[in-house]
């Protein structure tokens, strides 16, 4: 075991060590998404046999009005607050991203243990770099492990009413967006670690900062990543309709004045009529509903960009967070 | 081996507006065990940052053992450095904190490491932050040493000791440099052991070097003459004084010369101590004892 002159690291060496750190934070985080997963994969069993029970599993089509619609409905609804409470799931990137990378660098710094780590032979570059690959790799492949349990889970709802490729919960956990948010995440929070030189800061800030890009894509971003298509007609199950307009009678698009125009005319005339409706009044001048959609074949256009900028914001902070490092003055 | 363990020219360390190190320059031969001491806040442990390569100076820079820029790769292979406290990781076990040296260095002398850790009855399966305080210095010295360092650096590794595991360490530090010939530069505000362990000595004052030799020599060039004290100003016109301490009727007096001190009639001579010297010259800011420019400008 003695080794003198050596040229060479020993070959996975710093490997080892960013294991032997972080192996905790690693294996707490993927054993809450096992245990988040096994509530996923019991419930969504115990969703199948309800699903059966009702007698969905005999439907083949839900055509509006028909029973196996109506059944759809009742179990749709019966399931409607534990789908929103799902909602939670959102947050995971942002949590799990604080809990490893905001500790990485800010626990040596605050405890001293720099010291050590940047006078050994390997020096700080190697050791940081080794760290972050990593770990990026772990969070990567158990954030990935972990969207089958949610797509398990939403099988029986997606049938009944199939959801939009964008909607968000299936979005997250059909491809990449997921792992990049939690890759993200990470080096968000190893970037607050570093740039506070405090754990706890590193954690709330990083939580805070990844947590609003996941927002900020889900609810205002990721509808816009391409250009909407327009039909007058209806859209497909899994094409994503993200607003609807009115066309003037001649087919161009009502400007937001001539559509606040149109809307005081539509209250003169109905002054009487308290019951009538806007959309009506405009069906009966001729005026058109459109439907601006990203179509279903987008699915995994929209899944690489949204996984390009988080990645390509990761590798922005991983960058900035090795300068600091580097360029540290204690 | 070279013979300049660590060389510095007009090192400067800038914290926001205040100077914690300013124009040192300072040749610290190979070969020895050198003491760095001062007063607290008088520069050591930015001097040994900047030398080990955990910052970087704002003026001038720091070779070591000859020709390597501190913190180049070189530099990390050949000097080890104990922080501080022994800044280790805590919640490992002694033998991972030995796999993670191992892990991260060129060179490494595990066979050594694990005979000094038995020998000092350290358990290789407990928790460093676990073990006593005297214990993790003796594993961050170990973990030092299994580098096969050329240069052995240390930031006050006695301060958080007892006495008894300051003797111990010391004598462990001893029994190293009697083994590999490495070269040790540590610093402390211990002034009372110096004597028994550092053939060379350092004392930074307000971020600038003020005494820097060798022991026998410093020991050698500086005499303390006592006499009347009627007499002291004429005395002390005559030879290099470097303190005067004046009670009612008797003066004592700290002369450095090379020369043989010449013994005023009714004075008498006493030879000093390298703690009083140390003292005496970390009470007089204004005073210093440096080697001509020659040995600095190599």
């Amino acid at each position: 075991m003695t080794t003198l002159p050596s040229s060479a690291l020993p070959r996975f060496g710093p490997t080892w060590v960013a294991w032997r750190q972080h192996r905790f934070a690693l294996g707490a985080s993927a054993l809450m998404l096992a245990v988040l997963a096994a509530g996923l994969i019991l419930g969504g069993l115990a969703v199948r046999h309800d699903y059966d029970q009702r007698g969905l599993n005999k439907c083949t089509s839900f055509a509006l009005g028909s029973r196996c619609d109506q059944l759809g409905m009742d179990f749709s609804n019966h399931y409607g607050t534990l789908n929103l409470l799902l909602i939670f799931l959102l947050m995971l990137p942002a949590a799990i991203g604080a809990f490893v990378g905001g500790p990485l660098v800010a626990r040596e710094l605050e405890t001293g243990t720099f010291r050590f780590a940047w006078t050994q032979g390997a020096g700080r570059t190697r050791w940081l770099v080794t760290k972050l690959a990593v770990l990026a790799v772990g969070l990567a492949v158990v954030s990935a492990a972990f969207s089958p349990a949610y797509k398990f889970w939403n099988v029986p709802f997606d049938r009944v009413l199939p959801d939009s490729f964008g909607a968000y919960l299936p979005f997250e956990f059909s491809g990449l967006a997921f792992p990049s948010q939690t890759v993200l995440g990470f080096a968000a929070g190893v970037f607050m670690g570093v740039l506070a030189r405090r754990v706890l800061i590193g954690i709330a800030g990083s939580f805070i900062i990844t947590f609003g890009l996941s927002m900020l894509a889900v609810f205002v971003l990721r509808p816009h990543y391409m250009p909407a298509r327009t039909t007058l007609g209806r859209i497909g199950h899994r094409d994503w309709g993200v607003d609807t307009s009115y066309v003037t009678p001649s087919g161009g698009a009502v400007s937001s004045a001539e559509s606040h125009r149109l809307f005081v005319r539509f209250q003169a005339d109905t002054l009487n009529r308290p019951n009538a409706r806007f959309r009506d009044w405009m069906t009966a001048h001729d005026y058109r509903i459109v439907t601006h959609y990203q179509p279903a074949g987008r699915f995994w256009t929209f899944q690489l960009i949204e996984a390009g900028w988080m990645l390509a914001l990761a590798a922005v902070l991983v960058a900035a967070t090795v300068w600091m490092v580097r360029n540290r003055t204690t | 081996m070279n013979d300049v363990a660590i060389e510095a020219s007009g090192l400067g360390k800038r914290y926001g507006r205040s100077w914690a190190l300013r124009d040192c320059s300072l040749s610290i031969p190979s070969g020895h065990v050198v003491g760095l001491v001062g007063p607290n806040g008088a520069g050591k442990t930015t001097f040994l940052s900047m030398a080990v390569g955990l910052s970087t100076p704002t003026t001038g820079e720091v070779r070591l053992l000859g020709r390597h820029r501190a913190g180049s790769p070189d530099a990390l292979d050949m000097v080890a450095f104990v922080a501080q406290d022994a800044a280790l990781y805590r919640n490992l076990s002694v033998t991972d904190m030995l796999r993670v040296g191992r892990s991260l260095n060129r060179r490494w002398d595990e066979r050594t490491a694990r005979d000094r850790l038995a020998e000092l009855g350290i358990p290789l399966d407990r928790k460093v932050g676990a073990l006593s305080g005297g214990q993790r210095a003796q594993v961050a010295l170990s973990l030092a040493l299994a580098k096969r360092p050329g240069l052995l650096i240390l930031d006050e590794p006695l301060a958080a000791l007892d006495p008894l595991a300051r003797h111990e360490f010391m004598s462990s530090l001893m029994a190293a440099v009697a083994e590999d010939g490495v070269s040790v530069v540590f610093s402390s505000h211990v002034v009372a052991e110096l004597e028994r362990v550092c053939d060379y000595l350092i004392v930074l004052q307000d971020g600038q070097v003020q005494v820097s030799g060798g022991v026998e020599d410093l020991t050698a060039e500086h005499h303390v003459l006592v006499g009347p004290a009627d007499q002291a100003d004429e005395v002390a016109s005559l030879l290099p004084v470097v303190r005067s301490r004046r009670a009612s009727a008797q003066a004592h007096l700290l002369v450095r010369t090379s020369q043989s001190v010449p013994v005023p009639p009714g004075w008498q001579h006493h030879p000093v101590t390298l703690e009083e010297i140390v003292l005496t010259y970390m009470r007089e800011p204004a005073a210093a004892a440096l080697p001509g420019p020659q040995a600095v400008a190599r």
